[in-house]
This record gives C-alpha cells, structure tokens and sequence, in this order.
C-alpha cells in the first residue's frame, strides 16, 4: 500500500511529491488521515538546516487535523473516524527532570512530529496516541491546523506572562495573531507587538485591533519597544514565538 | 534564527521579565484547544493543495500571504 507525501531528502533541495509506503500504526499508534496540515516557520528552520539532525528523508510538517483511520495494538480509547489533532510533542521520555515536573515540552529525549518522526505533509501519518488531541468539537479541519502549533505556542506565552498586564510579543506571526483574538481588552490585558512589520503583516493587523481597548496594536519598526511601555507601571513579560 | 534587536536598559529596569517558549505540553493541548473552541477563535487560513507544499515554503517564506498556510491533502 503507497500513500502520496511530500518528503525532504536533503538541504537546499526542493521537497519531492511522491509514493510512499502507507505507515502501519505499531503498539499504542494510531493511522490518522490527514485533512489539513499548517505550515509553520520551524518547518523552514528544519528545511534552513537550523534545527539540527532531523530524521531523514522526512515528512515534514506537525499542525495536523485528520480522522483516525486505523488503531494500532493496545489503543483503547480512540475510535476510527474520530477527529483528532496531532502537535510538535510526539513522545517523551517520562522519566527525566522535566517529564517528571510537568515541563515535557523540554524532555530530554524526545520524538517530535514532523522533525524526528514523520509528520503530516502526507495523505496519512502515524501518531502515538497518548500525545493525541481529540477535535470532535471542531468542524472545520483547515480552520483548526493553525491552532496545533501557532495557537498553543500562543496559548503557552500567554501562561508565561502570568498575571502581566502588559504583555509583549516578539516575532508577530500567527501565534500572537491568533492569542490576539483571544485576549480581551475588557480584561484590562494589553497585548502589543514587537517586531520588524512587514507590510503583510501591518495589513493584517490593521484587521485585528483589541476588543475593548482603545488603542490599537503597536507596529514600531526598527525599535521594539513602543512608548507607552515607558510610561506603565506595573510588570509586562514579553516573549520570542517561533510562531 | 535572528538576532533580538537591542533596546535600552531601563526598560526591563524594575524587575520586568522577557522570557521564551519552547513546544507544548499535553496539558497546554487540552486546556488551549477547550478553551479556543469556547472562545470562538478564529484562525485566517490559505489552502494549498498537498502538491502545492513547495510553493506554500516560497510563499510563507516572502511574507506572500496573510494568515496560516494549510496543506490539504485531497
């Protein structure tokens, strides 16, 4: 059985369209059909050979929605044809200080989807269940892909700046844009980006605004800090996104 | 990766913080996407057919679109 897949071969060549064996889930895997699958600026730092040792050759790409199309030895509690959402985190360890102090995200021997494990630029792609989202509440599969990396490295900033009120973001992608639209002015929250704005981005942002605030977002190019930090008091985080 | 342009001293003055964000965990999964879904977040999103995937990389790279490039597969 083949299934279609775009695969990195090496650096600086383009990617391949191709037949490639349909992945069999193992014990504690399941077989997702991809629906959608979002691109993110991690995809281009592993195609920029920034991110070193990436499995190859490889399926890029781990912002996935998609069915469950098979289940492997040993998974109970997923069902075929069940939505789902698959992430960066493939796997931990379990076991080392930080799987231990609720910080997977820096496990020390991790699996990532997309970099060390295949990902979801492909018709399907395998993922270890307990590192699986269920989407069942989502309808729209293109319209949730963003939210697997650029909404919760959003959502994750968002934790980290604690109780700030004041909050700025540095590298204005799609993780701010998206934590934007869910932090609402009327909490008394202001959210602002620090970046180099590209016209795009500018554009787009013009679109956003803050319910509930006065002011509008602040694009300041080149510097990264808008007045208006000067003159709050009071403790503001801000936050490198790779979204 | 780029560089984090320089900005003066006072304004991190009075113990503010700058910190990153690395991955997810588990946790941040489930919370966020409950959450979102209640919120009604709504994400801005260019289709590119699963061929297309080279073409969506150029664009993403020169800033071409505006929102989430989504690889569709069929």
């Amino acid at each position: 059985m083949k299934m279609k897949a775009i695969v990195f071969h090496e650096l600086g060549k383009p990617l391949s369209f191709e037949d490639t064996p349909l992945p069999s889930p193992g014990v504690g895997q399941l077989r997702i059909e991809v629906e959608a699958c979002a691109l993110c600026r991690t995809d281009l730092h592993i195609l920029d050979g920034e991110l070193a040792n990436p499995k190859l050759p490889l399926i890029l790409g781990h912002e996935i929605v998609g069915k469950v199309n098979a289940l492997g030895e040993g998974v109970r509690d997923s069902s075929i044809g069940e939505r789902v959402g698959i992430a960066w985190l493939g796997q931990t360890c379990g076991h080392c200080s930080y799987c231990l102090s609720s910080r997977e995200n820096l496990c020390e021997d991790p699996i990532f989807t997309g970099y060390t494990r295949d990902g979801g630029f492909a018709e399907f792609v395998v993922a270890d269940a307990r590192y699986v989202f269920n989407l069942s509440a989502y309808e729209d599969p293109i319209a949730a892909a963003p939210l697997m990396c650029a909404g919760l490295i959003g959502w994750r900033s968002l934790i980290a700046a604690e109780d700030g009120r004041i909050i700025g973001i540095y590298g204005f992608g799609a993780a701010a844009h998206i934590i934007t639209k869910y932090v609402d002015g009327k909490s008394g929250r202001f959210l602002h980006s620090l970046d180099r704005a590209t016209s795009s981005r500018r554009s787009s942002l013009a679109d956003l605004g803050l319910p509930g605030s006065a002011a509008p977002m602040n694009i300041r190019q080149p510097s990264w800090m808008p007045p208006l930090y000067l003159r709050q008091s009071g403790r503001w985080s801000s936050m490198r996104l790779n979204g | 990766m780029s560089d984090i342009p320089s900005f003066p001293y006072s304004l991190i003055w009075e113990e503010r913080q700058i910190a990153s964000v690395a991955n997810l965990t588990r946790k941040d999964g489930n919370d966020f996407l409950e959450i979102a879904r209640q919120a009604g977040v709504k994400t801005s999103t260019v289709p590119y057919p699963l061929e297309a995937a080279n073409e969506a990389i150029g664009d993403l790279r020169s800033g071409k679109f505006q929102g989430a490039a989504v690889l569709v597969p069929r």
